[in-house]
C-alpha cells in the first residue's frame, strides 16, 4: 500500500459563540490516496465545510483545532499563514460553491488565470498568457484568446464554474476541495461540471474531496464515502458499499428520503424526524438517537466508536451504530425496515377520471414581455425580454401540475403573472372559473384571492420576523374578515394540520427551524381554504431528510383536501414524485407537456430527454453505466425573437439531422403536437 | 358549487369543540424583553421621574417662575431657594422645572410628529412606487434645498415665541431627511416575500405598509424618535440662545443654559441644573432607546424567546 496523499488525523474542530463552544467537528479521520475521490456527505452544519476549510487552513484565528492534517508528508496544523500559503493553490486547492463571489468581479479573468499561474512560479508573461488560453481550452470555454479579457459578469454561472476549475487547474494540483461545486448551477450545466472535475482529475491525477449533500453526485463521482452527522463521521465505506449495504440508520434515512427520478411506483418518502442536536456541550450519547427510530437504551449511556463492520470480501465497511450488526442490506432491521413507512391517504379524487373533474385554475395563451430600457434620463425603448411566450395549462381538482426547466425559462415569471392576476392581452386567466380580466375592485379582489394561495421558496423570508406565528396564519384570515375569536380557532387547527404544536404559536418565526418554517408557509396558504396552491420551489432551500417530510406533508394535505397544487421546481426527482401533470419550459415556452409517466418514461422532445439524463441517480451501478446526453452551452437569451426552434443552438437531435430538416428547425417555429391531455411536444421530429 | 367537487374545508365540525386558548399578547411579550434589560429600565425611571418633576414640581414649588423675589437676587442654592435665584430674583427651581416642561413637550411632539409623518411617507413611497413614489421624492429634494433654519427663525419670531407655533414649523422642517433614509431602507422590505405574500393574500397596501413595513425598520424608527427628542432641544436651544425660540417670561432648558452658560464663573448653579436636567434627558431616552430596540427586534441578543 502506498503512501496516502492526505492523512487526517483525528481533526477537531472549534468555534467559541456567545452561548457556549460550538464543537464543529469532533474528531474525523481518513486516509486519501492520490487519484481516488473521497465524497463527503451530510446536511448543513454536520461540519463538512468546516473540515475543507481546516484542511485548506483557512479557518478564523480564534477557532481551536487539535489533530493532525498531513499533506504530501507534511504537518498543515500549526503552520503559519506564510508556509501554507505556498502551498495552498500549488499542491492542494479549492473549488467553491459560488463561482460568482470566488472570482473578483474588477479584474478580467486572463489576469486573474495569469495571477494563479505567476504567484507559485517563474514565468515569463509570453508563457504564462499562453497556458492560461490552454487552461481555458481544457475547460472547454469557447474563443477563449478572446474571452480572457471578459469580466466574471459578462459569463454565466456554469462559464465562471469553469474558469474556477481552470484556475484551480494551474498549477497541477496534487488535491482538489469540490465543496459543493455545484449546488448553484442547473441540472444540464451540474452534468457538465462533474465531467469537467473528473477530466482535470484524470489530467492533473489528483486526489478530489467531494463535499456535497447530493447523494446522486456522490454516487457519480466519489470511490470512497463519508457521511458525516453532527461533526462526526458515522459511515465510511466504498461507495458501492455505502449505497447497497447501508449499516447506519442515519444513512439509511438519508438514502430513503431522496425522491428518486427512476423510480416509477409512488411511495411515500422516508422523512428523518426531528433535527440536528446543536452541537453545544453534547452529551456523551450517540447524537443521533433522538431522531432514531430503532434507539434502545445502550444509545443514551455512550457515544458509538466508528468500528469496523466490514468482512473480508467487501473491505473496509466502518459505521458508528451498536446495532449495525442487526441491520441488513435493503435497510432492514429484524425483517423490517428501519424506517417505517408514513401512510398517505388516498385521495377520494382518484377513482374520479380526469375529465370529470372541475378545472380550478385555466390559463389560456398566457405572454409576458419586459422591455429593455437605455439611458439615465430619456429611456429609449432598445428591445423586449420574450420572457413567457404563449403558454396555456388547465389544472383540475385534486391535481398536481409541475413546471419544470432550468433558472431564466420564465418559470417563477408564470406563477407571478397568475398571482398579480394580470390580465392577458389575447390570453386569459380563470381561477375556478372566473376570469382575471372580470376582476374589478378590491372585494372582487379579495374574493378570488381566496382561491389561489401561494407558498414561497425561501421558508424565512416569506414570513415576517416581526409577527408571530399565530398573526402571520391568522393574516389572509384577518384579510377576508374573518373575527379574531374564529381565526384563533382555526390557527391551531391549521397548526396541527401541518404537524405543528398549536402551543407554540406565539413564538417568533426565527425560533423554528427551516422545515418548521415552511409548514407555517403551507399552513398560512391553508387558512383560506384555497382551492390552487400555488408552490414556487418549496422544498429547494431544505436539507433533504426535512424536504422528504415537507414532500410527504404536500402529498397527505391534496389528498386530504383535494387541493389543486401549480409547482414549479428545478429538481426533476421532486417533481416526479408529487407531480400527476407535467410541463417542461424552456426560454418561455413548453416544450413538452403531459402526464408524468408518460414524460419520465418515454420522454420525446430532445431539451426533456437531455434534462432527464443529467440528473444524478442515488445508485453508483445505474449511475455510473448509463448513457447520458450532456448538453453544449448556455440558456440562450430570451431577448431576440427567434423565427425557429429556440432549443436548437444545444439541440443534440439536431446536429445528426441532414441539412434540409435542420433547415425546418431554424425557420419555423415547432407548435405544441401530440394527443391532448396526455403527452404533446414541441419537436417536428418527434 | 362545480360538480364532482368534493372539496371539504379543513374541518369547521372540529372548531367548535377547541376552547379559545389565552394567547400571549405581542405587547405583554415586548414588555417582558424590555424588562429584562436592566440599564433600559434605569432609563425609563429616570424618564419618568423627570417627567414627574416637570409636571409636579410647580405645583409643589414655594415660588412662582416669573415671580421676582428682591430680597435674594442672584442667591446661591439655600433652604428658601433650592436650585438658587437669578440676578433678577428669578427662583431656579421653578424655571429649571417649567423649563423642562416645555422642553419636554416641544422635544416629544416634534420627535413624535417627524417620525411618523417621515415613516408613512417614506415606506408608502416605496411600497406603491410609480407615480407616488417619484412625486414624493420630488417633494422632498426641494424640500431639502430650502433654507430650513431661516425659515424656523422668521416663523417662531413672527409667533412671539409661541411653543406650538415653533413645535409645528419644527415637524415641517424636520420630517424628509429622515423620510428620504426611511424611503432607502423601505425599498429593500419591498422586495421581501412576505410583503409580496401579503399583497397576495388580499391585504390592502396602507394595510401592509403599517403591518409589515413599519414593524421592520423598527428599530431605525425608534433610534429617529431618540435622536429627533435631542435633536429638537437642540435646535430649540439654538433658537432660544438667538432670541428667536421661547420668550421670556416663558422659559425653556435652551433659554435657561443659555443665559446660565454667561455666569458660568460667578453662578455657576445657573448653568447646571437646567444642564443636568438636559442631559439626564438625553441620557435616559438613548438608554430607553435601546432596550426597546432590543425587545422590538427578534434578531437582537435576546433571540426570539419570549
Amino acid at each position: 500500500m502506498t503512501n496516502p496523499l492526505l492523512s487526517v488525523r483525528d481533526l477537531k474542530v472549534s468555534f467559541p459563540s456567545e452561548t457556549g463552544t460550538v464543537d464543529a467537528v469532533r474528531g474525523i479521520s481518513f486516509d486519501l490516496e492520490a487519484g481516488r475521490t473521497l465524497g463527503i456527505v451530510g446536511e448543513s452544519g454536520s461540519g463538512k465545510s468546516v473540515t475543507s476549510l481546516a484542511i485548506m487552513g483557512l479557518l478564523d484565528e480564534n477557532v481551536r483545532i487539535s489533530g493532525s492534517i498531513t499533506f504530501d508528508g507534511q504537518e498543515l496544523l500549526g503552520k503559519s499563514d506564510k508556509q501554507l500559503s505556498a502551498i495552498r493553490g500549488n499542491g492542494l486547492v479549492m473549488i467553491f460553491q459560488d463561482p460568482l463571489s470566488s472570482l473578483t468581479p474588477v479584474f478580467n479573468i486572463g489576469d486573474q488565470l495569469i495571477e494563479a499561474l505567476t504567484v507559485h512560479r517563474k514565468l515569463s508573461k509570453r508563457a504564462a498568457w499562453a497556458r492560461a488560453i490552454e487552461l481555458l481550452e481544457t475547460v472547454g470555454i469557447p474563443d477563449p484568446e478572446r474571452r480572457m479579457k471578459s469580466f466574471p459578469h459578462e459569463f454565466s454561472g456554469g462559464m465562471r464554474q469553469r474558469v474556477v476549475i481552470a484556475i484551480a487547474m494551474a498549477n497541477k494540483p496534487k488535491l482538489i476541495i469540490a465543496d459543493e461545486p455545484t449546488t448553484a448551477l442547473d441540472v444540464t450545466i451540474q452534468a457538465q461540471i462533474l465531467d469537467l472535475i473528473s477530466k482535470a482529475q484524470s489530467e492533473t491525477g489528483a486526489a478530489v474531496i467531494m463535499i456535497t449533500h447530493d447523494m446522486g453526485v456522490v454516487a457519480k463521482t466519489a470511490d470512497d464515502v463519508l457521511v458525516m452527522y453532527a461533526g462526526k463521521p458515522v459511515e465510511k465505506a466504498p461507495a458501492h458499499e455505502l449505497f447497497h449495504r447501508t449499516r447506519m440508520p442515519y444513512s439509511i434515512g438519508l438514502l430513503g428520503a431522496i425522491p428518486r427520478v427512476d423510480k416509477a411506483e409512488k411511495q411515500p418518502l422516508v422523512p428523518v424526524k426531528g433535527n440536528p442536536p446543536l452541537l453545544i456541550n453534547l452529551p456523551d450519547a450517540c447524537p443521533f438517537a433522538s431522531r432514531c427510530p430503532i434507539v434502545i437504551d445502550a444509545c443514551h449511556t455512550r457515544e458509538p466508536d466508528l468500528v469496523d463492520v466490514g468482512n473480508e470480501e467487501v473491505g473496509e465497511h466502518h459505521a458508528a451504530c451498536i446495532r449495525s450488526h442487526e441491520i441488513t442490506d435493503g435497510g432492514l432491521i429484524d425483517g423490517h425496515p428501519v424506517f417505517p413507512l408514513p401512510d398517505i391517504p388516498e385521495s377520494a379524487l382518484a377513482g374520479i377520471p380526469r375529465e370529470d373533474r372541475p378545472v380550478t385554475l385555466e390559463v389560456r395563451n398566457m405572454t409576458k414581455t419586459f422591455p429593455l430600457m437605455k439611458g439615465a434620463f430619456l429611456k429609449r425603448k432598445l428591445g423586449e425580454v420574450h420572457a413567457i411566450r404563449g403558454i396555456s395549462f388547465d389544472i383540475r381538482e385534486g391535481e398536481t401540475m409541475a413546471i419544470v426547466g432550468e433558472s431564466g425559462c420564465g418559470k417563477t415569471t408564470t406563477l407571478l403573472q397568475i398571482m398579480d392576476l394580470v390580465e392577458q392581452v389575447d390570453g386569459d386567466i380563470l381561477i375556478s372559473g372566473t376570469s382575471v380580466a372580470d376582476v374589478r375592485g378590491g372585494q372582487a379582489e379579495r374574493t378570488l384571492r381566496r382561491d389561489v394561495q401561494i407558498v414561497f421558496q425561501d421558508p424565512m423570508g416569506a414570513l415576517d420576523p416581526r409577527m408571530t406565528v399565530a398573526d402571520i396564519i391568522a393574516e389572509p384570515l384577518r384579510a377576508i374578515g374573518t373575527t379574531k375569536v374564529e381565526s384563533e380557532t382555526r390557527v391551531d387547527e391549521l397548526m396541527d394540520l401541518v404537524g405543528l404544536d398549536p402551543s407554540h404559536s406565539n413564538r417568533f418565526p426565527s425560533a423554528f427551524s427551516g422545515g418548521q418554517r415552511q409548514r407555517i408557509g403551507i399552513a398560512r396558504a391553508l387558512a383560506t381554504n384555497p382551492k390552487v396552491v400555488v408552490l414556487d420551489e418549496p422544498v429547494s432551500a431544505l436539507d433533504v431528510s426535512i424536504q422528504a417530510g415537507v414532500i410527504n406533508l404536500l402529498d397527505e394535505l391534496k389528498a386530504k383536501l383535494g387541493l389543486s397544487y401549480l409547482f414549479v421546481a428545478h429538481d426533476l426527482s421532486v417533481v416526479r414524485h408529487i407531480a400527476d401533470r407535467v410541463a417542461v419550459m424552456y426560454l418561455g415556452a413548453f416544450v413538452e407537456h403531459g402526464s408524468v409517466d408518460e414524460i419520465f418514461e418515454n420522454p420525446q422532445h430532445p431539451y426533456t430527454q437531455a434534462l432527464l439524463s443529467a440528473i444524478p441517480i442515488p445508485d453508483p451501478d445505474i449511475e455510473r453505466t448509463r448513457e447520458r446526453i450532456v448538453l453544449t452551452g448556455d440558456l440562450a437569451s430570451a431577448t431576440d425573437q427567434v423565427g425557429g426552434c429556440s432549443f436548437a443552438s444545444r439541440c443534440q437531435l439536431f446536429k445528426v439531422l441532414p441539412p434540409e430538416d435542420q433547415a425546418r428547425c431554424l425557420g419555423e417555429v415547432p407548435p405544441l403536437t401530440g394527443a391532448e391531455n396526455a403527452h404533446r411536444n414541441a419537436c417536428h421530429f418527434r | 358549487m362545480p360538480r364532482n367537487s368534493i372539496q371539504p374545508a379543513v374541518g369547521p365540525e372540529t372548531t367548535a369543540l377547541r376552547l379559545p386558548r389565552k394567547r400571549m399578547s405581542k405587547w405583554e411579550l415586548y414588555s417582558r424583553r424590555f424588562r429584562r434589560n436592566r440599564p433600559a429600565v434605569a432609563g425609563l425611571v429616570i424618564f419618568a421621574v423627570l417627567v414627574l418633576f416637570a409636571v409636579v414640581a410647580p405645583l409643589l414649588a414655594r415660588f412662582d417662575h416669573i415671580e421676582l423675589d428682591f430680597l435674594n437676587l442672584g442667591e446661591p442654592p439655600s433652604g428658601e431657594h433650592w436650585f438658587g435665584t437669578t440676578s433678577a430674583g428669578n427662583d431656579t427651581f421653578a424655571q429649571v422645572a417649567i423649563g423642562l416642561q416645555r422642553s419636554l413637550m416641544i422635544a416629544v411632539a416634534v420627535s413624535v410628529g417627524t417620525t411618523v409623518i417621515s415613516a408613512v411617507v417614506g415606506t408608502a413611497a416605496a411600497y406603491f412606487s410609480g407615480m407616488f413614489e417619484r412625486l414624493t421624492l420630488l417633494l422632498i429634494h426641494f424640500l431639502m434645498v430650502v433654507p430650513t433654519f431661516l425659515l424656523l427663525a422668521m416663523f417662531s419670531n413672527d409667533s412671539g415665541g409661541d411653543w406650538r407655533i415653533i413645535s409645528l414649523i419644527m415637524i415641517l422642517i424636520g420630517w424628509f431627511f429622515p423620510a428620504r433614509v426611511i424611503w432607502t431602507m423601505a425599498l429593500s422590505l419591498r422586495e421581501r416575500e412576505y410583503v409580496h405574500a401579503a399583497r397576495y393574500m388580499g391585504v390592502p397596501g396602507m394595510k401592509i405598509v403599517l403591518r409589515h413595513m413599519l414593524p421592520n425598520i423598527g428599530s431605525l424608527l425608534v433610534i429617529n424618535f431618540t435622536l429627533g427628542v435631542v435633536a429638537a432641544v437642540m435646535i430649540e436651544t439654538g433658537l432660544s440662545f438667538l432670541g428667536f425660540g421661547v420668550k421670556i417670561p416663558d422659559v425653556s432648558l435652551g433659554s435657561l443654559i443659555g443665559s446660565g452658560a454667561n455666569t458660568i464663573t460667578s453662578a455657576p448653579w445657573l448653568f447646571y441644573f437646567p444642564a443636568a436636567a438636559l442631559t439626564l434627558l438625553t441620557v435616559s431616552m438613548a438608554l430607553v432607546a435601546d432596550g426597546l430596540r432590543d425587545a422590538l427586534d427578534p434578531t437582537s441578543a435576546a433571540g426570539g424567546r419570549a
